[in-house]
């Protein structure tokens, strides 16, 4: 057993000091990502080193007690930092302060413990005993297990990558190293499914970062062009076009400009989102491919429409957007309907420049 | 023992099986790479499947060797396809045939053996025993180990990456499950070994491709950026800009142009890839950060030249290329002040050209 048990510690070690080498020259991520997975990496490499010190170390003897309540020590400490590092590197969070609070917590009881022993006791032998208050450190690991949950269902609701369920395949699979843990409590699986966890979650937030646009968070236009090359047949393109923006963006400075595209690709997202896919395909051009043709673009158009008039009442400075679009049929390929919606939208542009 | 095993195949299917996903959806990699990436993963999943079942046919107090045996061959017969399969998702190589055929006789080996044991075979007391066929199919399955690192070897000299040597590292982390279960059979590591192996490679990848330009194999600008905050070390700037690319493309198309560019990439790897990072950092417009003194870029740009001249030779819409160069002294230079005197330089080189050009 604990042969089979070293090989997969080996393995992880192994496997996260590559993650580590890999992550530290990743230049795509932006650094508080970066930081927060090459600390995740480098702690699981702590905390397999010290679940096998411990395991290794069981019924050796009086010789090595201290090394042994060390390393139940470092684990204790590291467990809920690793899905609060995690939750962190995926996105920004507000509740960082309670994770914060409940760290500091853990540190406490961990601490006092090593003079008090009302957690856990390692005896003369070498072996490991719950102590009468074992459970008052669980509440900090349930916690940021629920954050490092929560913000993964944030995130996969927020990108319109298609890969969103992925993220959750993701976390069940560190929901199954978990509940091994809790079944069998001697099957020591934890720390490699954290690992392949941490691995994937990795991945996935790289490749949203190569997918999605920084500014506004709709997809880019690398993602507009791989999907516009698969549309076959049906559906529907929109095009978007901010009129004036670079009048704006010089009289009013790059920060105005920057937040109105902000506010408008959440507008175009909050009127079209549910029928299909939002892009930013250029500086102030924005796209929409409908997968679902049934809709009446029209009265989206319409509803789109009303909501700018509605910032610009309240923001006068704000830009209007001109809008154009149409149907993909089996008559109307892919290249045309572009064509045909840009053509429709330069009309709308031209339209709104003659009335000024 | 056997529980254990059983919670990490359970692992390794829940990965292997998100891995599919993972590769299904991702758009940004090449069609053979995805190909590759899909076939290591379900082999994997097969052999997983297989090795559990054969191990666990094998422990049943009435064991049915029957059936052990056929799913221990499931898993020999693909085990020699994963370093080819991987192989085939890094980087394109011309023997592919070959491995394929190898593949096919150790598949045909297997298939004997299941006749009179000539490879392997399960004693009645639960012994797995080799043939006096085995080395054969040793041999063929480190051949394609070989390839593998041989492919990963050429990857990475190619890609230009600070980190060249992960790749080496990734598939020494393959080898080392192959390692344990050399020496000890029972310690049953090594598809975990290969699956947390293939995700590597994978993420590995993706990771050099996301910061390589699709069409000059060169860096991108966003590399080019960070490099400007970052760099830390003395270095001769060189900036390169085509003339006349526009009329290029104007005039033969753009699949012309698309050739042009990636010919010019290829030489800029070629002359300055051992000293130095080349990056695309604009539509017609390249950078090379030279670790060496002012004295050797010369060298290296006359060599430079000279290709381009050569190719001039051969093929008449080759355009010239414009360079300007300067030093940068990491104790007291501004990067971007050591950027825009090699720009002046490039660009009083552009317009000589203009110049001669109208005479």
């Amino acid at each position: 057993m604990i042969e089979y048990y070293s090989a997969i510690v080996y393995i992880i070690i192994f496997s996260m000091a590559i993650m580590i080498i890999i992550a530290y020259y990743d230049e795509i991520l932006p650094p508080r990502s970066k930081n927060g997975f090459l600390l995740t990496f480098s702690l699981l490499i702590l905390v397999s080193l010290a679940e096998w010190l411990n395991m290794y170390l069981e019924n050796s003897g009086p010789h090595l007690r201290r090394l042994n309540i060390f390393a139940v020590y470092v684990m204790f400490l590291i467990t809920p930092l690793i899905p609060a590092l995690l939750a962190y590197s995926i996105t920004d969070f507000k509740r960082m302060k309670i994770v914060k609070i409940l760290v500091g917590y853990n540190l406490l009881i961990q601490t006092l413990n090593l003079f008090y022993n009302f957690l856990f006791v390692i005896d003369a032998n070498n072996r490991y005993f719950r102590g009468a208050f074992y459970w008052i450190d669980f509440p900090v690991s349930v916690y940021c297990i629920c954050v490092l949950f929560a913000r993964t269902y944030k995130v996969a609701k927020k990108y319109q990558t298609r890969n969103t369920y992925t993220l959750f395949l993701i976390s069940s699979l560190l929901a199954v190293g978990i509940s091994f843990q809790m079944i069998f409590p001697s099957i020591y699986v934890l720390w490699l499914s954290s690992a392949i966890a941490a691995m994937l979650i990795f991945t996935y937030c790289s490749a949203v970062v190569n997918e999605v646009d920084a500014l506004t968070d709709l997809l880019n236009r690398n993602s507009y062009e791989n999907k516009l090359a698969k549309c076959k047949n049906s559906g529907a393109i929109l095009f978007f076009d901010v009129n004036k923006f670079k009048e704006v963006n010089d009289t009013y400075g790059h920060n105005f400009g920057d937040q109105c595209l902000i506010v408008i690709a959440k507008t175009i997202s909050e009127v079209y989102r549910p029928y299909g896919l939002c892009y930013r395909v250029g500086g102030d051009q924005f796209s929409v491919i409908l997968t679902d043709s049934t809709v009446n673009i029209e009265e989206l158009n319409n509803v789109f429409k009303q909501k700018i008039l509605e910032i610009i009442q309240e923001e006068r400075r704000f830009p209007t957007v001109a809008v154009g679009y149409s149907i993909i049929t089996s008559e109307i390929n892919v290249v045309d309907a572009v064509e045909k919606a840009d053509k429709m939208m330069y009309a709308c542009k031209s339209a709104e420049y003659n009335k000024n | 023992m056997h529980s254990y095993y059983n919670a990490i195949i359970v692992i390794a299917l829940c990965s292997q099986l998100i891995m599919l996903g993972f590769v299904g959806v991702d758009i940004l990699l090449p069609p053979q790479s995805k190909k590759g990436f899909i076939l290591t993963f379900c082999a994997l999943i097969i052999i997983s499947l297989a090795e559990w079942t054969s191990v666990y046919l094998g422990n049943m107090v009435i064991g049915n060797r029957f059936w052990q045996s056929f799913f221990m061959y499931i898993v020999l017969t693909l085990t020699p396809a994963i370093p080819v399969f991987l192989s085939i998702s890094i980087l394109e190589f011309k023997n592919k045939w070959f491995f394929y055929g190898l593949l096919i006789i150790s598949t045909l080996l297997l298939i004997s053996s299941a006749v009179d044991g000539s490879v392997f075979y399960i004693s009645d007391d639960n012994i797995f025993v080799y043939g006096n066929l085995f080395i054969i199919y040793s041999v063929i399955y480190t051949t394609c180990f070989i390839q593998l690192f041989y492919n990963v070897y050429r990857f990475s000299k190619e890609c230009q990456m600070a980190n060249y040597y992960v790749m080496p590292l990734i598939a020494l982390l393959g080898l080392s499950g192959n390692i344990i279960q050399t020496f000890r059979s029972e310690v049953l590591v090594i598809w975990i070994d290969a699956t947390i192996m293939a995700i590597l490679t994978y993420i590995y990848y993706t990771a050099v491709n996301n910061q390589l330009d699709r069409l000059t194999r060169t860096l991108k600008r966003r590399c080019y950026e960070n490099m400007i905050v970052n760099i830390n070390y003395d270095a001769t700037i060189v900036v390169f800009d085509i003339n006349d690319f526009k009329s290029v493309n104007d005039k033969e198309g753009r699949i012309v142009g698309d050739y042009v560019l990636s010919t010019i990439g290829r030489f800029i790897k070629e002359t300055y890839s051992k000293d130095g990072l080349s990056y695309r950092t604009g539509g017609d417009e390249f950078c090379v950060v030279v670790k060496k003194n002012f004295r050797f870029v010369e060298e290296l740009n006359e060599t430079f030249i000279r290709k381009i001249e050569d190719e001039q030779k051969v093929d008449e819409r080759m355009p010239k290329v414009a360079i300007g160069y300067a030093h940068f002294n990491a104790d007291k230079d501004n990067i971007l002040d050591i950027v825009e005197v090699a720009d002046e330089m490039m660009y009083k080189d552009k317009k000589a050209f203009k110049l001669s050009e109208k005479r």
